[in-house]
């Protein structure tokens, strides 16, 4: 994820800067190393390592790569919701081409998810450099790919300071060219779930834009806001979603494939401030997030950096997110009634919380140069058990059965 | 009456110094490590002024050429005085331990001097020839202005 | 539409406090020692940012707001 970043490294040494992190360097060339593993309730399992570089290239240029990997197992919501008698489903799986079918039975009251086992490579590159004394650009590319998925980007960002060096204005826009290559083909919209023709793959392209204005305001605070809009057009389904389609009593008959509209435009407004007091640095931001599809959403995070000693630091973290639902998320549809043009039953597009608690602890060790960091993560997302849209019986039946997530990161970072 | 003397007097002001280029520059005493450097005494040599501070990046940078220059024109009659700007001395001291140098290190942290010397952004240079003027004021450190600003060190000691 | 309002407001607030000069203490070169810091930059750890990013990506309808661009994924 390229950034309109925050760095301290220009020639008069300004507040805000490109590519982030590589402040104080004694050396060129900065190496930061990080695992992430994510363990989800007994579903799903990520084992992701990353591997970022950036080297100085004098006169205050500097290049970087970095390169991740995501191994992915688990299963996830397919969309059908619990109902009063169990659901079986076969799943395919496996590259196209090579498709092998599992038969998988769910009890009455247990929601139906799907497995999948995935890995994914990711590959940023990123440059900056001075234009002028005051005005800084930065120019990324991305690709990456997963069985099936290829995602190939750019982005341009400048930032402009002012003279007096307290105020920056960001401006940067970006563009994303992905394919969609579901296994077994792209089904057909809304189609009954058993006799859909499948199609090959699709593209989604993603245009996005961001301006900022960032403020120093005293010796040991800054503040910055951002607003972003982004448009994304192509296809936007989740190709292996579907929607229960219910008799009068709300009792699952059958599924439909889910269908999304094919374009979304959505906004951010980002509030974020950093301010120091002592030696100790509370990280506080709040973005408001709204699109086209009738999602709205509040975020607000907070980190607060408390330092040990020279060489030591103990960071908590908090998260809190909430999100209304999308206008055409449903919890079923009742068969013979007219069909809506769009309806998903993905649970991230319905009513969600997630709360996320989390603790760093970094430190230094004595006979060797560089930073480590150690992060225990908790996260639980969930929401109204009983949403309002639910139909029937589906009322008995818990929709949205918290999920509880468990993180543990691990970084080292250092400079040579 | 008097209000339109004051500002045509200003006016007058304004537009004489804008033709004087090389403005001379604040004096000032400052302590060193062991001893103390006072700028009047410097009258004669070329000064260089540096502002820095632990800190910041591209002072780090700018260290190893503020050494080049005073291995090679010390002796032609450059003086380097490099003024620290650190509110805690510990700090400085921990950045000169990793980069030692042989020209004179003042210490300024009440920026007392700074403020004399008006200084916009860190690190700043000022240029000083050998009658005491400002001939060049530079802000900020990059390796391709480095060859530029020796060009103009030479010419000073030439004077 | 109230909470909508309310929340207007304050962001019109912050931008005011980030626009006016009245609300700025004029900091000096000399004085940005503690803005210099890697800990005060609004993304002091980039790479556990985007880890973190990818995951709220993946597990939520929201994204951005941060960043710019940022590849896409098939995050079932």
């Amino acid at each position: 994820m390229q950034l309109i970043k925050n760095r301290l490294r220009i020639a008069t040494c300004s507040l805000l800067a490109i590519a982030g992190g590589a402040a104080a360097a004694d050396g060129d060339t900065q190496l930061d190393a990080a695992m992430l593993f994510y363990f989800e309730d007994g579903r799903t399992d990520v084992f992701e390592p990353v591997l970022n570089l950036k080297h100085d290239l004098g006169n205050d240029q500097s290049i970087g790569v970095k390169f991740v990997v995501d191994a992915i197992t688990g299963s996830s919501p397919n969309g059908a919701t619990p109902t009063n008698h169990p659901q079986t489903f076969t799943s395919t799986s496996g590259s196209q081409g090579e498709v092998r079918k599992r038969v998988e039975v769910f009890n009455a009251g247990e929601t139906p998810v799907r497995m999948f086992q995935d890995n994914r490579i990711s590959v940023d590159l990123n440059y900056d450099r001075p234009l002028t004394r005051l005005l800084k650009g930065e120019i990324t590319g991305h690709i990456s790919a997963e069985k099936d998925y290829v995602s190939r980007g750019t982005t341009l960002s400048f930032t402009q300071d002012t003279p007096d060096r307290l105020t920056t204005f960001s401006v940067g826009g970006g563009a994303n060219f992905d394919v969609v290559e579901p296994t077994g083909g792209k089904p057909e919209p809304l189609k009954n779930s058993d006799s859909t023709n499948h199609f090959g793959n699709a593209n989604k392209d993603e245009y996005d834009g961001m301006i900022g204005i960032t403020r120093i305001l005293s010796r040991r605070w800054l503040m910055q806001l951002n607003f972003s809009r982004s448009r994304d057009k192509g296809y936007l389904t989740e190709p292996y979603k579907i929607v229960s389609i219910l008799d009068q009593t709300g009792s699952q008959i059958y599924y439909r494939m889910e269908n999304r509209p094919d374009n979304r435009t959505h906004q951010n407004v980002l509030l974020s401030s950093a301010y120091e007091f002592t030696d100790d640095v509370i990280h506080f931001s709040y973005r408001y997030y709204w699109d086209d599809w009738g999602i709205r959403s509040n975020t607000v995070e907070m980190k607060y950096r408390y330092e040990l000693s020279e060489a030591s630091y103990l960071e908590p973290q908090f998260r809190y997110y909430k999100q209304t639902a999308a206008t055409f998320f449903v919890s079923g549809i009742i068969d013979g009634t007219t069909l809506p043009q769009f309806a998903s039953s993905d649970y991230r597009l319905g009513n969600l919380q997630t709360t996320t608690y989390a603790l760093k602890y970094g430190f230094q060790l004595e006979d060797l140069d560089g930073d480590f960091n150690i992060r225990a993560e908790y996260m639980r997302q969930g929401d109204d058990p009983h949403p309002g849209n639910a139909i029937g019986v589906q009322k008995n039946y818990d929709l949205f059965p918290a999920v509880n997530v468990f993180i543990i990161t691990a970084g080292y970072s250092v400079n040579f | 009456m008097l209000i339109i003397r004051s500002v045509v007097f200003i006016i007058f002001c304004s537009l004489v110094s804008a033709f004087v280029v090389a403005a001379p520059a604040p004096s000032f005493t400052l302590p060193t490590a062991h001893d103390s450097v006072a700028f009047d005494s410097l009258r004669g040599k070329v000064v260089l002024v540096d502002f820095w501070a632990s800190w910041c990046d591209p002072c780090r940078k700018s260290f190893p050429w503020l050494e080049d220059m005073y291995l090679k024109y010390s002796k032609q009659g450059l003086t380097i005085v490099a003024i620290n700007l650190d509110a805690k001395r510990d700090n400085a001291d921990k950045f000169l331990a990793k980069f030692p140098s042989d020209f004179t290190i003042a210490f300024d942290p009440k920026a007392t001097v700074a403020q004399l010397y008006d200084v916009k952004a860190m690190p700043s240079s000022f240029l000083i020839d050998r009658t005491g003027n400002i001939i060049l004021t530079h802000t900020g450190f990059q390796e391709e202005q480095a060859d530029e600003l020796e060009s103009h060190v030479q010419e000073a000691l030439k004077k | 539409m109230k909470t909508i309002t309310l929340k207007l407001v304050l962001l019109f607030l912050a931008a005011l406090v980030l626009f006016s000069s009245c609300a700025v203490q004029h900091v000096k070169p000399w004085e940005r020692d503690q803005l210099a810091q890697k800990k005060m930059q609004l993304i002091h750890d980039p790479t556990e940012n985007g880890l973190d990013e990818h995951i709220y990506f993946s597990k939520e309808a929201s994204s951005g707001g941060k960043s710019v661009g940022g590849g896409g994924c098939g995050c079932n």
